[in-house]
């Protein structure tokens, strides 16, 4: 069976060099989210101009396109001749110059792709014009795939260049001020989170997402620690620790119980004051009881699509006792998702997990026709047969016990009025 | 220095290689980074869903490129092709390989000798127009599959430049197929939509030669249809025929008589003044549509991808559904659409829905899908265009609401 060389057992996967390796990328829907230009755009009063092949431009147009980010997203088309021969920058400073003209934000991201990236163009002469010409902060990044897994990715370089405005911020510590980094989706200010934090005493929470301006950007500048949510916001995070003297503590979004309370006394520990959490996890587990039980018998998988780790969210199901079957995992592994592998092997050895990316898979649906529920629409793809349960990151940003019983009840939800992969994918646009 | 700020820019060449070659059940590898293939499956090649991995990419990384990974990319692309046991590997070029200079020829070579299978490489980049690397791929394609014919077969056909990215799901251009076939023609080939029955999808490349005609559907039909005529001779007709006279007049040409001057219609126009924007066949086909059956007196066609090469005359065409007008242009500037769209005199825009977005008055505006424009974002659209229910569609769009 081709399939077969795209997996390995979670018992046979001790090392990292055990992950199936994919020849060539088979490419599932497996890469959702974070893309540079909705990065960049989290930033207030932000516009961006990529420039690059069309080609380049199409792939991201469809992303901005597709978050409702049109209105401050520009595309300066570049042929790659013009490129070699370093014809374009001139190009683009004009190009820039008439879009400032006529759009009112304060900071323009330049977004330049793989061609400009392996050149090596040097921007700086163009930066300096413009931003003397415009009275714009312009600042340079890059739409490179061709740099994955090297060093920080695109999206978290365009992340951490926020770091820009607030680093000559006065830093007056607010002990009642936390910031909570690594959010695309919001989360709600009547969630858990919110209610945790403002009973603790904590009164000025912000979000990247929420901030209305730059002036009330800045502000982040005051808090007395950041909770980090999403791995992409960690390197942003140390910078303010080191050089702002703000504490940063990464606290991933999670589905389990026990990482929840882990989780929970992370946060406990950096904000300096006891989180009251106690009934919310017993209410949660009590809640979480019968919702586990209609599930008890199914075997289910878990795809790299959703907004967490799947490795987490298996450990989660199997701490429920439920039957997790498949994983669908990324080649690459932070060191906390390898933490998690560790810890799931030793419950669960008969886990297999397969690379989303690896060319064998495509098309392949009938070795997964026993899964009954797929979590993630990577894992929807392959689970022909399943009921498909996104818990996509373009849905809802929840976190601790709320989170764990959103994921139960949209299975739930999923189960009694199922929706259709293909709709997922191709009427909700959760990829892209 | 083209800007786009409402629109996305049209798929390029290496789209159109994997639009074209979608169906022959080979590999199409992408030399470059894996965000590029995924992309095109995701977002511009819908038939990707729970289908074959036709497109993948080569995971081009910032080192493979310093230093030059040549032989582990052939290895790769040798072990993945011989695994799946694919009937063909073709390579397409990116930016990247157009920059560093990639031997996308020399890896072909090498590849063949080492797994015995059909390799070839289609010379793309990443700004060029989609048609541009479709045609190159379907003559490379030619080259490799197509049998000098033993015998002609009478009133056997091939459709050129079915491609998805111009022609949309299989669905919109059945009722052209249908109509090919229920007038007494057989279909040798269609490119690229495979007909039933075909366990070998190649072999109805390896028959086309025996064709009698062919048919260009779209611009990336046309150079194989140069090639076809004057590697075996095959004569061939251009044009999509949208509507009631387009279909009469398509087979006069295909039987090869002239095409008679029509009547004019009953009855007055449902507009006065229509603009077509979108691949430049399909759009001469609405125009001829629009003014013959409807008896629009003002269409004005706007060809988003190169048209050149429509009007010039070919020693092989035997007639053609285009008829350039006065103020018919190509172009895919957003600022220069969005002026003619918005010019006063326009009442009615027909276009992909993504070109709405351009609209700064109300006028009708009846949808057109152009896949190539907003792939999967339109893919389910219900709309047609080829004959008969190409004339019911926009007959149905007339008397329905005007939208916005």
């Amino acid at each position: 069976m081709h399939v077969e060389r795209a997996g390995i057992t979670l018992e046979h996967l001790t090392r990292r060099e055990d992950f199936p390796f994919a020849p060539l990328e088979g490419v599932g829907p497996n890469l959702a989210g974070w893309g540079v230009i909705e990065t960049c755009l989290l930033l207030p009063e932000s516009l961006c101009v990529m420039a690059g092949p069309s080609a380049c431009l199409r792939h991201s147009a469809f992303m901005a396109h597709a978050r409702g980010f049109t209105d401050r997203f520009f595309m300066l088309c570049v042929p790659e001749l013009d490129m070699t021969m370093g014809r374009h920058l001139e190009k683009i400073e004009q190009g820039i110059l008439d879009i400032a003209a006529r759009r009112p934000e304060k900071v323009i991201f330049l977004i330049v792709g793989c061609p400009d990236y392996i050149l090596g163009t040097d921007f700086t002469g163009v930066i300096a014009r413009l931003e003397a010409a415009t009275g714009r902060r312009i600042i340079l990044g890059a739409m490179a795939p061709i740099t994955i897994g090297l060093k920080d990715s695109p999206f978290t370089s365009a992340y951490t260049s926020f770091f820009d405005f607030l680093k000559h911020e006065a830093r007056t510590p607010d002990p009642d001020a936390v910031n909570i980094l690594g959010t695309f989706m919001p989360l709600s200010e009547s969630g858990e989170l919110y209610g945790v934090l403002r009973r603790a005493g904590v009164e000025r929470i912000r979000q990247i997402p929420l901030c209305a301006d730059l002036a009330e950007f800045s502000r982040m500048a005051e808090a007395s620690c950041s909770l980090v949510l999403h791995p992409l916001a960690n390197s942003l995070a140390n910078r303010m620790d080191k050089d702002m003297g703000i504490p940063a503590v990464f606290v991933p979004t999670a589905y389990g119980f026990s990482t929840i309370a882990a989780r929970y006394a992370a946060i406990e520990k950096a904000v300096g004051r006891p989180l009251d959490v106690a009934a919310l996890e017993q209410g949660a587990r009590q809640a979480a009881e019968g919702l586990c039980h209609a599930l008890r018998d199914t075997p289910l998988a878990v795809g790299c699509a959703i907004n967490g780790s799947p490795y987490e969210l298996a450990a989660a199901l199997v701490d429920m006792g439920l039957h997790v079957d498949t994983i669908f995992g990324r080649g690459g592994f932070a060191a906390y998702e390898w933490k998690l592998i560790e810890g799931l092997r030793q419950k669960a050895p008969h886990i297999r997990v397969y690379n989303v990316s690896h060319p064998n898979l495509c098309g392949e649906t009938a070795p997964f026709d026993h899964i009954g529920v797929a979590y993630g629409v990577d894992a929807g793809m392959f689970c022909a047969q399943a009921v498909n349960v996104p818990l996509s990151r373009y849905q809802e940003q929840k976190y601790g016990y709320e989170n764990a019983l959103w994921m139960l009840t949209q299975t739930h939800s999923a189960m009694e009025n199922p929706v259709s992969n293909h709709d997922l994918i191709y009427k909700n646009q959760f990829l892209i | 220095m083209k800007l786009y700020h409402k629109l996305l820019p049209l798929a390029t060449g290496y789209f159109g290689v994997s639009s074209a070659l979608y169906a022959f059940d080979g590999l199409v590898v992408v030399y470059g980074p894996a965000g590029g293939a995924w992309h095109i499956n995701i977002e511009d090649e819908p038939r990707w869903y729970r289908g074959p991995a036709t497109v993948v990419g080569a995971g081009l990384l910032e080192m493979d490129v310093i230093l030059g990974n040549d032989d582990t990319f052939i290895n790769n692309i040798a072990t993945v092709s011989m695994q799946l046991e694919r009937r063909f590997v073709a390579l397409a070029g990116t930016p990247i390989s157009e920059i560093i200079g990639t031997d996308l020829k020399g890896f072909s070579r090498t590849l063949e000798s080492r797994t015995s299978r059909p390799v070839f490489m289609v010379p793309t980049a990443g700004s060029e127009p989609y048609p541009e690397g479709a045609a190159k791929a379907f003559l490379a394609l030619a080259r490799k599959f197509m049998v000098q014919p033993e015998a002609t077969r009478k009133n056997g056909i091939n459709v050129l430049g079915a491609i998805h990215l111009s022609t949309g799901k299989e669905e919109h251009i059945e009722p052209l197929l249908s109509a090919i076939e229920q007038a007494g023609y057989s279909l040798v080939s269609v490119f690229s939509v495979p007909r039933p029955g075909q366990a070998d999808p190649l072999s109805a490349i390896r028959q086309a030669p025996e064709a009698q005609r062919n048919v260009v559907v779209s611009t990336s039909g046309l150079a194989l249809a140069d090639h076809m005529f004057a590697a075996y001779g095959i004569p061939y007709v251009v044009g999509m025929p949208v509507g009631l006279r387009g279909r009469d007049d398509f087979f006069a040409l295909l039987r090869g008589e002239a095409v008679t001057p029509a009547p004019a219609p009953v009855g007055s126009p449902p507009c006065r003044h229509a603009l077509v924007i979108g691949e430049p066949v399909l759009g001469y086909g609405l125009k001829r549509c629009l003014r013959l059956d409807f008896g629009v007196p003002e269409v004005d066609v706007v060809s988003v991808t190169p048209a050149q090469a429509l009007y010039q005359s070919a020693p092989g065409c035997l007639g053609t559904l285009v008829e350039r007008g006065p103020r018919d242009v190509c172009t895919d500037s957003e600022q220069d659409i969005e002026a003619l769209m918005n010019d006063p005199a326009v009442d009615c825009v027909i276009a992909d829905p993504c070109y709405a977005a351009l609209l700064t008055r109300p006028t009708r505006f009846i949808p057109m899908p152009h896949i190539a424009m907003s792939a999967r974002l339109n893919w389910d659209l219900p709309y047609e265009y080829a004959v008969d229910k190409g004339y019911d569609y926009l007959a149905g769009q007339f008397s329905g609401t005007p939208q916005p």
